[in-house]
């Protein structure tokens, strides 16, 4: 994959959206709209509705792999939708609440591209990379699964053969 | 040999972080439940049994069903939760 044009980053440090911004700005200078979506870290325990809070997430990833997958979904969503410039960051390591946590930013000609890029590759993200997340925090530890809610949203990008990303079919 | 990996709550349960195994007579990923037998605590056979995690062989997700060869790479991958 070619360096600038779609660049995937894991990494413990935390990042700037507005180097971000101006780097996709200047990568992408054909580009009419520019998405970017920030994912950070929830303060409550996603188990259920209690307020326990967290201290931080504990995020681990199978390095090669991650990079190979994150690689092969922003390829899709380019095939798909078609954009200048893309570029994903996830930190791994300890982070904790209301820090970021994921960036996906899109460039595009026109808008809908970016915004159903930024999404695609977002929703593959959650339920294809090979990332883990564990709460620590009030409750002591405990290591989160794959959602439903996340394989829904994955799931409505199925309808066309272009979308279909190799996951072994497994029972959740 | 056959170098296995596992991560998160699946390594906290087998207590290291990556294990070796001849492949031996094994022919197939599944093979490698009974070839972890002696080598892993029970819960973590006992959580890999109903097969629910995913499976990678040289970073790539494998079916249990999948062919196994030998000097591959298999990662044992509970559901994934990033983003």
């Amino acid at each position: 994959m070619s360096s600038s044009k779609c660049t995937v980053v894991i990494q413990e440090k935390d990042f700037d959206v507005g180097t971000e911004y101006a780097q996709a700005c200047s990568e992408a200078p054909r580009a009419g709209a520019v998405v970017f979506f920030v994912g950070l870290v929830r303060d409550l325990y996603d188990l259920d509705s209690n307020d326990d809070a967290i201290d931080y997430l504990e995020l681990e990833h199978y390095p090669g792999m991650t990079e190979r997958l994150c690689d092969e979904i922003i390829e899709q969503a380019d095939q798909r939708f078609g954009f200048d410039y893309a570029r994903v960051i996830h930190r791994v390591g300890k982070i904790y609440a209301s820090e970021q946590i994921v960036m996906v930013a899109v460039a595009s000609r026109h808008r809908d591209n970016a915004f159903q890029a930024s999404q695609f590759i977002m929703d593959y993200l959650k339920t294809r990379a090979t990332f883990w997340k564990k709460e620590v925090g009030a409750r002591g530890e405990n290591w989160l699964g794959r959602k439903n809610k996340d394989l829904n949203a994955s799931k409505r990008w199925e309808t066309s053969p272009t979308s279909q990303i190799e996951l072994s079919e497994t029972n959740e | 040999m056959i170098k296995i990996l596992f991560f998160a709550h699946l390594r906290d349960l087998a207590g290291v972080s990556q294990l070796e195994v001849p492949l031996g007579d094994m022919t197939h990923v599944r093979d490698l439940l009974k070839g972890l037998e002696p080598l892993v605590p029970k819960p973590l056979i006992d959580a890999l049994s109903d097969q629910t995690a995913m499976v990678s062989v040289d970073h790539k997700y494998a079916g249990w069903d999948a062919p196994l060869m030998d000097n591959v790479e298999v990662g044992i991958l509970p559901p994934v939760s990033g983003g």
